[in-house]
């Protein structure tokens, strides 16, 4: 049988085909088609040749969501707010989000749903969750004239306190869906039911504004996919590094929104298992930006929210961190005599100067050129010849600005910004959410990764690397990797001494049928199925939960209490007194394992380290110019070992090994490289 | 300090290093404070200043936080001398060092790296409560500085590292919810030891000589910026006026004033002389030189320069003066507490009188402090809660697009400022009602000022009080060029259908404890935006979109507009009709100048003829403003005069200066509403 990963991108389309028999991997890249990404992921099957009657799994991970947000290409969305509250979402919490301190002229981004498409119905409920006034049938029918007489394709309904109790939603979601059985209805407790009106009914007029979208989106593809001759449910990537079927990603498109990062971080968990690593930061470098992420005891972190075309999207989702540091990242001085790289990128096109095709500012490539880290030989992606020349000439101009003639010293600069830039997204999310990043492993991967992976460990105290196999196709090989994974997270408040743990219990379980049930509709059998339930807790009266892992069996309260002391020890290293813990977020994790890809194991008896060197040359690296020994790495035998510096390359990638860091080729070839 | 500069790749990765500093810094108290006003509002600072207190560092923070930070080494070295020892931590919250009320809190740690004394690291953070005569320590009605809470000179609450015990027992057995203060206290020295440790980090790696090196570049970048920006406007002198509804205690204006000079050839370009504004009054909108340095910052960042990095440099080309005696340096026992919202004022004071040198980034007025208070009882749990929000409001539109509506200004950090209502509803015994936009609330203009908010709560509960301290509360606030001013922010209770209006009742504008019962609807209505522009020239089919987003009202589209709508339709030729009207029915008289200017317990007066006050269809003390073309309105009030001539106007020499009128000139006069929304709308 056969798996395909189709991973759209800004500028490519990466597919992945592995062969389940042969344990063949197949891999291929075509121009991604924005217009219909759908054409480009056809494009890829044929490129590959695929056989989709053979196929078992298809996994997907798109930008669509992503880009009809960023866009704001979504459908025509009306709202139903309880009486009072449509304006919550033009209000929210009063923030700007993207910036606009001291400037006047600033003006935050307009909410998705225009004021007089914002409906409101006379109903309300407690926050403990009693029903004080139920939904009159006459609003639902004016709604209902209004949705056909504005011809809006889609309805977010949210109501006060839903996440408590949403009979009043479910009621008008159901009978909106009744009255109008072609249109998109959705409401707030069903895609985020946690507490917080503004967070929970923008998720969802998210959810609605994307809905059409992405449902027709997936319609057409799978319609497509079945003419061919595939009869599974395609797979999608989902904001949590899980996948999801496209069926449930139509209906909860928000969930797909980071469908494009996760799928770095998925990549990650899976070298993970195969290294023995538990606690590691995953570090996707590409062109323009790169995507930072924490893994503790193999659970990736998750963060509360997103700002999301100028929005704050709150839903589960990995923390991932973007800064605007790539081998395209530009650097520049600003008028006040200010360094800086990024977060301009000269892209695909031009591209670094010394790709040649008139690109002329100085870009991070541009500087690992001049630092001769990268051999004009080298070929990225196979396509490009880099020209020392006019990478030299990129730098001298940025040089003369900064009033020096030495040419190194200025790509050093450029290299040393870019990795300070990494850095502080790396400290963002470990040291500012009270992890401490020496504890972690770094998986440096993507075209750039690799190259920076050991100078940005250092700075942050990291003294173990890991670049991995294929690290420019890795994210589209994390697609295939990945498990079919559903978080439900309730907002249930209550103080942990006076809380009714068996209540607890009951909405923890209930909680699990849910997501068992989800699993079963995407025919994972039992036995592949895990879940993993939580308890969010904090002290009464702060803001910031720590998630306990906990069995509804035998919730214990003494237990219960001494693992959230114990946790927020750890991270904040005192214990306020006079306090008590609260609970406040209930968490079922459930995962379906699928069937893993696996990298086929070096066949190395006979080969000796020496007879990968392809070259010697000087290379700057750490402030030096050393003589350098330079690998390639389809010929690097198993378990060899070597001292930096030194450099490998292959297609796609270069990695550097800094002088006093050791690497070390496994089984199947990923590097393992330690400082000592 | 001297020597060499380093190199500008070492600067910016240093600068990165001490970003993440600070920023970590803030993290470590968000994550571990109490009370929701730093976890939930943010309200709290970090800064990193040098030994004499400049300011080198600082996160994107709340801007009436950043100067005052300025403040805190001087005070610390007036009382202590070269008694700082490491291992030391003082807390400061002198209003008449900070400007600011003393729930503003400095929490100042000296950071020593081989016995010498090479940073500061300041904390400044908002305590909800710091004891007094009212809860939350903020009151309409304070006349002297004790009735607001401890008011804490520099004091040594740490030393060497031993925490002054009887000093934090008498400031907790003195403020209201001890044990939320303490562990917002113990979250502030959990930071500051964070930040010890990085800073000894960042400075082991860079070196003690590179990260001052450093900091002096990013201050003397930051001062050549600002010093080029008031080289690229014109040399001059720009005045503005704005009153205060009140001093809190009693009804009457007080006048603010600002002078701005411009001299290129100075070595601080720019002074901004605040010495004509009123005496000291004897509610608590009084300020200290801090305020008004402040604000006037704050204000001339935003005009000149929005986008660069502030620090200590960005102050060095600007001078601010004031006068002992007046509101900017009230003589102790003033009560202090309404300062921040009298600071607020002064940005949009400053704001008016920098519009005139350049007419095309003026900005319509929206620069409004408010601050609201319901301590309620809690029956079920038996213990008091306070409601606190500090909301925001409509911006000012500028020349090319209409304010935002209900949003945080440029002014104010951007943390969350409208809490949630679902978690209010768990903590409080009040029941949201609404929170929405109020149509009409922008001010009319070529672009529209964005719309106020309104926040409604049912009272649950018959013991509780409200208190609010808005300013401007009675009278809109300004428009420029023409633009009108956005609604003033009120607070309206709701009872057995009838509507009552404490500001109102008190002639002060402001609620001071009003006692609430259960029943009771408590209605906070926030300030809408200036408006930019002649209104009759914002386009009809803007105009309609208004209309149909339901941000203005019909009446409203007619009155202010002169557009004529007919069944969803511009009605262009009726449109054309009723501009020219209502440009007809404007009042434009011409300028006397006179050699004093007429002004009356510190009102300002407006003579008219009876024939001008019938076509205003005014009467004695109503509000006038008197607009010029290029300048932001000058508030008055209506003196009907039998012998002024009509068509004429007398207008003394500062309301020339700020009108940029002379003899002969002709402006316009127009009625201000006095309480602009009496119908709740």
């Amino acid at each position: 049988m056969l798996t395909f990963g189709v991973d759209v991108g800004g500028t490519f389309t990466d597919i992945v085909v592995f062969d389940e028999d042969t344990g063949e991997i197949r891999v291929a890249k075509v121009p991604s088609t924005p217009a219909n990404q759908a054409e480009g992921f056809g494009d890829g099957l044929r490129a590959l040749d695929v056989d989709l009657p053979r196929v078992s799994r298809g996994l997907h991970g798109t930008t669509v969501a992503t880009n009809a947000a960023i866009e704001r290409k979504g459908a025509p969305t009306m709202g139903i707010f309880t009486k009072g509250f449509r304006d919550v979402l033009a209000i929210g919490t009063g923030q700007r989000f993207t910036g606009g301190l001291f400037d006047p002229r600033f003006r935050k981004s307009p909410p998705l749903i225009r004021r007089s498409w914002r409906f409101e119905v006379d109903e309300r409920m407690s926050h403990l969750g009693k029903s004080l006034k139920p939904p009159g049938e006459d609003d639902l029918r004016a709604i209902a004239a209004a949705v056909q007489e504005r011809e809006a394709e889609s309805i977010a309904v949210c109501f006060l306190h839903s996440y408590e109790n949403d009979a009043h939603e479910r009621h008008v979601v159901a009978w909106l869906k009744d009255a109008l059985p072609d249109r998109f209805v959705c409401g707030s407790a069903e895609v985020f039911p946690q507490v917080r009106e503004f967070e929970r009914f923008t998720a969802t007029a998210f959810n609605a504004y994307l809905g059409p979208v992405v449902e027709r989106y997936l319609d057409r593809l799978s319609e497509e996919l079945r003419k061919n001759g595939f009869c599974r449910d395609l797979l999608i990537m989902t904001n949590n590094g899980g996948v999801s079927a496209a069926s449930r990603t139509a209906r909860f498109p928000v969930t797909a929104v980071l469908s494009g990062p996760a799928g770095g971080v998925a990549a990650g968990l899976f070298l993970s298992e195969q290294l023995g690593l538990d606690d590691f930061i995953t570090c996707d470098m590409g062109g323009t930006s790169t995507d930072v992420c924490l893994v503790k005891n193999r659970r990736p972190a998750s963060a509360a929210q997103r700002i999301v075309s100028g929005l704050p999207l709150r839903i589960p989702q990995l923390d991932i961190i973007t800064v605007g540091a790539g081998g395209g990242s530009i650097a520049w001085v600003d008028t006040d005599g200010r360094f800086a790289v990024g977060p301009r990128s000269a892209g695909a096109v031009p591209g670094p100067a010394c790709y040649g095709r008139g690109g002329k500012e100085p870009t991070v490539t541009d500087a690992n050129v001049v630092l001769n880290r990268l051999s004009p030989e080298t070929r990225l992606g196979g396509a490009v010849t880099l020209r020392r020349d006019l990478a030299e000439a990129a730098i001298s101009s940025l040089a003369e600005k900064l009033g020096t003639t030495d040419l190194r010293f200025v790509a050093e600069g450029i290299v040393r910004v870019a990795e300070s830039n990494m850095c502080g997204a790396i400290r963002e999310i470990s040291v500012e959410r009270g992890e401490d990043p020496r504890a972690f492993t770094l998986i440096a991967f993507g075209g750039a990764g690799p190259m920076h992976g050991c100078a940005v460990a250092r700075e942050v105290g990291i003294e173990r690397v890991v670049a991995p196999n294929c690290p420019g196709n890795l994210s589209a090989l994390g697609l295939l990797t990945s498990d079919l994974r559903h978080e439900i997270a309730r907002t249930h408040l209550a103080l942990l001494e006076k809380a009714d743990l068996s209540v607890v219990a009951a909405r923890l379980f209930q909680m699990g049928r849910q997501a068992h049930a989800l699993l079963a509709s995407e025919s994972v059998p039992e036995a592949d199925r895990e879940i993993h339930y939580s308890i969010g807790l904090r002290y009464e009266g702060q803001a910031h939960e720590l998630d306990i892992t906990v069995d509804p069996d035998n919730l214990d309260r003494k237990a219960l209490e001494r693992a959230f002391t114990g946790r927020y020890l750890d991270a904040w290293s005192y214990l306020p007194t006079d306090r008590s813990p609260q609970i406040v977020t209930l968490r079922a994790v459930v995962t379906g394992r699928t069937p893993k890809l696996v990298f086929p194991r070096l066949d190395n008896s006979a080969r000796q380290l020496g007879e990968a060197e392809i070259e010697r040359r000087d290379v700057v690296i750490a402030g030096t110019a050393r003589e350098t020994p330079i690998y390639a790495r389809t010929s690097l035998p198993a378990e060899a070992r070597f001292w930096g510096p030194a450099i490998v390359e292959e297609e796609g990638a270069t990695t550097v090994v800094p002088p006093d860091w050791e690497a070390r080729v496994d089984g199947v070839g990923n590097l393992i490289i330690q400082a000592r | 300090m001297s020597g060499a500069d380093v190199d500008l790749i070492t600067a910016e990765i240093v600068q990165n290093a001490l970003d993440s500093f600070i920023g970590e810094m803030r993290v470590a108290i968000i994550r571990t404070a109490f009370g929701p006003n730093i976890w939930e509002t943010h309200d709290f600072s970090c800064g990193l200043l040098a030994p004499d207190g400049d300011l080198v560092a600082l996160s994107e923070d709340n801007p009436v936080h950043i100067v005052p930070t300025m403040y805190c080494v001087p005070a610390v070295r007036k009382r202590y001398g070269g008694n700082v020892m490491p291992g030391d931590i003082f807390l400061l919250n002198d209003p008449y060092e900070l400007g600011t009320h003393v729930n503003d809190v400095a929490h100042i740690a000296p950071f020593f790296l081989r016995d010498r004394l090479v940073f500061w690291v300041v904390v400044r953070v908002h305590y909800p409560d710091v004891g007094g005569m009212a809860a939350g320590s903020i009151t309409p009605d304070a006349r002297e500085v004790y009735q607001e809470g401890l008011r804490i000179p520099a004091v040594k609450v740490y030393d060497g590292g031993e925490p002054n015990r009887s000093f934090l027992k008498l400031f907790f057995d003195n403020v209201r919810i001890p044990e939320e203060r303490r562990g917002d206290f113990m979250a502030v020295m959990g930071a500051l030891r964070t930040a010890d440790v990085r800073l000894r980090e960042v400075l082991g790696r860079f070196g003690l000589e590179t990260v001052e090196r450093v900091c002096e570049m990013a201050r003397r970048r930051a001062e050549s910026r600002m010093r080029r920006a008031i080289h690229g406007i014109p040399e001059g002198e720009f005045a503005y006026e704005l009153n205060l509804d009140s001093n809190g205690v009693e009804p009457g204006w007080v006048a603010l004033r600002a002078t701005i000079i411009v001299d290129h050839k100075s070595d601080t370009p720019m002074t901004v002389d605040f010495s004509d504004s009123a005496p000291a009054v004897p509610g608590p909108m009084n300020g200290a030189p801090a305020t008004a340095a402040c604000a006037a910052i704050t204000a001339i960042k935003a005009f000149l320069d929005p986008h660069s990095r502030i620090n200590g440099g960005t102050f060095r080309p600007v001078r601010v003066v004031t006068e002992p005696g007046t509101i900017f340096e009230a003589p102790h026992p003033s009560a202090m507490c309404g300062s921040l919202d009298l600071g607020y004022r002064v940005i949009a004071l400053v704001m008016g009188a920098l519009g005139a040198i350049r007419p095309e980034s003026a900005v319509g007025d929206y620069v409004s402090p408010s601050h609201q208070y319901m301590p309620v009882w809690d029956s079920v749990r038996g213990c008091e809660y306070v409601f606190y929000d500090v909301p925001i409001g409509g911006t000012g539109a500028v020349s090319d697009r209409d304010g935002g509506d209900a949003v945080a200004g440029f002014e104010r950090g951007d943390f969350p400022r409208v809490s949630s209502a679902e978690i209010w509803e768990h903590q409080v015994p009040l029941m949201a009602e609404e929170i929405a936009l109020r149509p009409d609330s922008g001010g009319a203009g070529k672009f529209r000022g964005g719309l106020a908010m309104r926040r409604s709560w049912r009272v649950l509960t018959d013991r509780g009080t409200v208190s609010d301290l808005s300013e401007p509360g009675l009278i809109s606030n300004y428009g420029v060029l023409g633009g009108y001013g956005g609604v003033a922010s009120t607070c309206r209770i709701e009872r057995n259908g009838q509507l009552l209006w404490p500001g109102g009742e008190t002639g002060t504008g402001k609620a001071t404890r009003y006692p609430i019962r259960a029943g009771d609807i408590v209605q906070f209505d926030k300030w809408g935006g200036g408006g930019y522009g002649d209104p009759l020239e914002r386009h009809p089919l803007q105009v309609l979109e208004d209309l149909e987003e339901g941000f203005i009202t019909v009446a409203s589209a007619e009155k202010d507009y002169g557009v004529v709508i007919l069944d969803g339709v511009v009605d262009e030729a009726a449109t054309a009709d009723k501009r020219c009207a209502l440009k007809d029915k404007r009042v434009v008289l011409a300028v006397v100048a006179r050699d004093a200017d007429s002004v009356e317990d510190g009102e300002r007066h407006w003579v008219i003829a009876p024939d001008a006050a019938a076509r205003l269809q005014v009467a004695d003390g109503q509000v006038l403003e008197c607009v010029s073309p290029l300048r932001p309105p000058l508030r008055g009030r209506t003196r009907v005069f039998h012998n002024a001539e009509p068509d004429r106007i007398g207008v003394g020499p500062m309301a020339r200066k700020v009108l940029a009128v002379g003899h002969g000139d002709r402006v316009w006069l127009r009625p201000v509403p006095a309480f602009f929304d009496p119908d709740g709308r």
